[in-house]
């Protein structure tokens, strides 16, 4: 059976450092892995807006181009090992549909960043990592640190955040 | 002819072609039809005249009455029916003086006749009653159907007609224009661009059409013609300076040893300094001819496959060679397993250069910092990320930092041609590729390589 593993996403680049490392952990494992990245928004209160919602619009307005290029490059060098990846929105608001969330994907594990603090896109997000240490999943935190002196703002989001890195679960 | 009223003409042809045909096929079939329908109303008519005539009998006044409740009386209707005729001389007949002889041959030949003239309708017919006599029996009427409504018919077709025309007309001008106005925009910005504003670019629409395919040629020729505009813009000129300053230094030290009886040390040195000068002098010569030789000449390099690590690990060590002090880190952890997705059509040497001219950069300015090296595949192109934790470029000069000779204004500790990075580009382009350029002064320098993948196959 194919190992799930949920791992939050804010749609930078850099937050893609949280996959390579995960995909790092698993490669000498035989199953194939697949991978839901997750990002926390709440659906419209609208009733009009929630007769036309759909996934694949909103997603379409958070990704920007270096972010799907990024997982372009991380599919091509994991193609072996990925069975499928995809990107979803968790919309529930409480620690119970997060984990009814889980089982319904069959999440076997998750992994957070510990020292990287997610960017929220507008005023509908919310910070899925409390949801995710509350969970009873395995959770690997993982460190990374860049290279480069530092990373300013806007930087997050060169296609070069995801390299130069050095990510390891912290134990 | 302009290709708007081409168009037009086009599309009128095939538009009022289709519709007369098809008016024209309507308007026949059904004056057709009121034809037929008309002869065969004039035939019951007839024999139902003929019967309430001829045979004095007590059905023909049910005949009669039927006649009168339901068959209604039509305009100008008249009979004349002969009794007991001699077939063979009733065309002479002179009571038969007002209709027309073919007629009549044919009513006597074949039994029933019919003819029109004018709005007058003829219908003729031989009666036989049960006792084996013959009669004539014509009947005449006008047709109220053919003068009336069939003119009635031609009328509301050729409004139609006029009518779908105007349509027609304004469609096709609408269309024509929706068409043209596109490549008219092209047209008004090609015109706009020259020698000095060659930077600028068309912009290329969102919808793929042969529009978008046109605006991006012509994108594509300006991209060459610009690469060879600006190698040879100032060339000479620029060239001449550049060359000029060590050929100073070199007469200027020859010059003044020569000015009197020296020490043989003193010539050494001097010899050394021209030698030094020399020297650079050769490098400028070098430099300026490998710029010149990557521009667009219409020469076509020799292009081969190029294994993109192979050659990042090759100008790694000739960097390491030529700047001792400054580190360098390869970052493969995201190269594919599969070698085919690494190879780039290209001209090795030509790569060398792009590249090991911007690691070389990279290590120049970053004073011996670690200069970091990714390569990366995605769909279809490869990226090759240079970053350094340099000096930088000043934002508002980075439109300039590829124009042969610029240097940024920080770089004044650091000694160079500003010939690398124009020299880098021209050989990107070359390849079909892409080099993206990112800063931010005093922190460091982002350069982005992406290649376009060669399509080989094992």
């Amino acid at each position: 059976m194919a190992k799930t593993i949920l791992i939050p996403t804010d749609f930078t680049v850099e937050s893609l450092n949280l996959v390579k490392t995960a995909l790092e952990n698993n490669t000498n494992h035989s199953e194939k892995l697949r991978l839901i990245l997750v990002y926390g928004q709440w659906a419209s209160s609208s009733i009009t807006e929630l007769l036309f919602y759909s996934k694949g619009k909103v997603l379409e307005t958070l990704e920007n181009e270096e972010f799907k290029c990024s997982c372009e490059m991380l599919l091509s060098k994991y193609e072996a090992i990925i069975e499928h990846m995809s990107i979803d929105i968790f919309s529930g608001n409480n620690q119970n549909a997060f984990e009814n969330y889980l089982e319904g994907n069959k999440v076997t594990e998750a992994y957070i960043p510990r020292n990287y603090k997610f960017k929220l896109k507008n005023s509908n997000s919310f910070n899925l990592i409390p949801f995710f240490t509350k969970s009873k999943t395995t959770l690997f935190k993982v460190n990374w640190h860049t290279v480069s002196v530092e990373n300013a703002e806007s930087s997050k989001n060169e296609l070069s955040s995801l390299f130069f890195t050095h990510g390891q679960v912290a134990h | 002819m302009k290709l708007q009223n081409k168009i037009i003409y086009i599309l009128l042809t095939a538009f009022i072609g289709y519709t007369l045909l098809f008016s024209g096929f309507i308007y026949y079939s059904i004056s057709i039809f009121a034809f037929t329908d008309f002869y065969k109303r004039l035939e019951i008519r007839a024999i139902a005249t003929a019967k309430i005539e001829l045979e004095k009998q007590k059905d023909s006044n049910v005949v009669q009455q039927l006649r009168q409740d339901y068959l209604e009386p039509l305009a100008n209707e008249q009979h004349l029916i002969l009794e007991d005729i001699n077939e063979e001389n009733l065309v002479n007949d002179p009571r038969l003086k007002d209709f027309n002889k073919s007629f009549l041959n044919d009513v006597v030949a074949e039994g029933i006749g019919t003819y029109s003239q004018q709005n007058a309708f003829f219908y003729g017919t031989i009666y036989k009653t049960p006792d084996q006599k013959k009669h004539l029996v014509i009947l005449t009427a006008e047709n109220y159907f053919i003068t009336h409504h069939l003119a009635y018919l031609r009328n509301l077709i050729f409004t139609s007609l006029a009518i779908a025309f105007l349509l027609i007309v304004l469609f096709s001008i609408m269309f024509s224009r929706k068409i043209i106005e596109p490549i008219q925009n092209i047209i008004k910005k090609t015109k706009k661009i020259g020698s000095e504003n060659l930077h600028m670019r068309l912009e290329v629409p969102e919808n793929n059409d042969s529009v978008r395919e046109l605006a991006q040629t012509f994108n594509d020729m300006l991209n060459r013609l610009e690469t060879s505009f600006e190698t040879q813009k100032n060339f000479i000129s620029n060239a001449s300076h550049e060359l000029n300053t060590p050929l100073t230094s070199i007469i200027g030290e020859a010059d003044v040893s020569l000015s009197k009886l020296r020490k043989p040390e003193e010539y050494v040195e001097s010899l050394n300094a021209i030698l030094d000068e020399a020297e650079k002098l050769q490098k400028k010569t070098q430099a300026l001819l490998l710029l010149a030789q990557t521009g667009f000449d219409g020469k076509k390099q020799k292009f081969g496959k190029v294994r993109m690590d192979q050659l990042i690990l090759d100008v790694k060590e000739t960097v390491e060679k030529i700047q001792t002090k400054n580190k360098i880190s390869l970052d493969f952890s995201l190269l594919p397993e599969n070698p085919l997705l690494l190879k780039v059509l290209g001209n090795e040497q030509l790569l060398h250069l792009a590249v090991s001219n911007i690691v070389l950069n990279a290590c120049k300015y970053s004073d011996g910092q670690t200069v970091n090296i990714a390569l990366a595949v995605m769909d279809g192109s490869i990226i090759i990320i240079v970053k350094d934790s340099g000096i930088g470029i000043p934002s508002d000069e980075m439109d300039y930092i590829y124009d042969p000779y610029f240097r940024a204004s920080n770089t004044k500790n650091h000694e160079g041609h500003g010939i690398g990075l124009p020299l880098a580009r021209n050989i990107i382009r070359i390849h079909d590729g892409e080099l993206r350029v990112s800063s931010t002064i005093n922190k460091g320098t982002t350069v982005e390589i992406h290649l376009p993948k060669g399509d080989f196959v094992l």
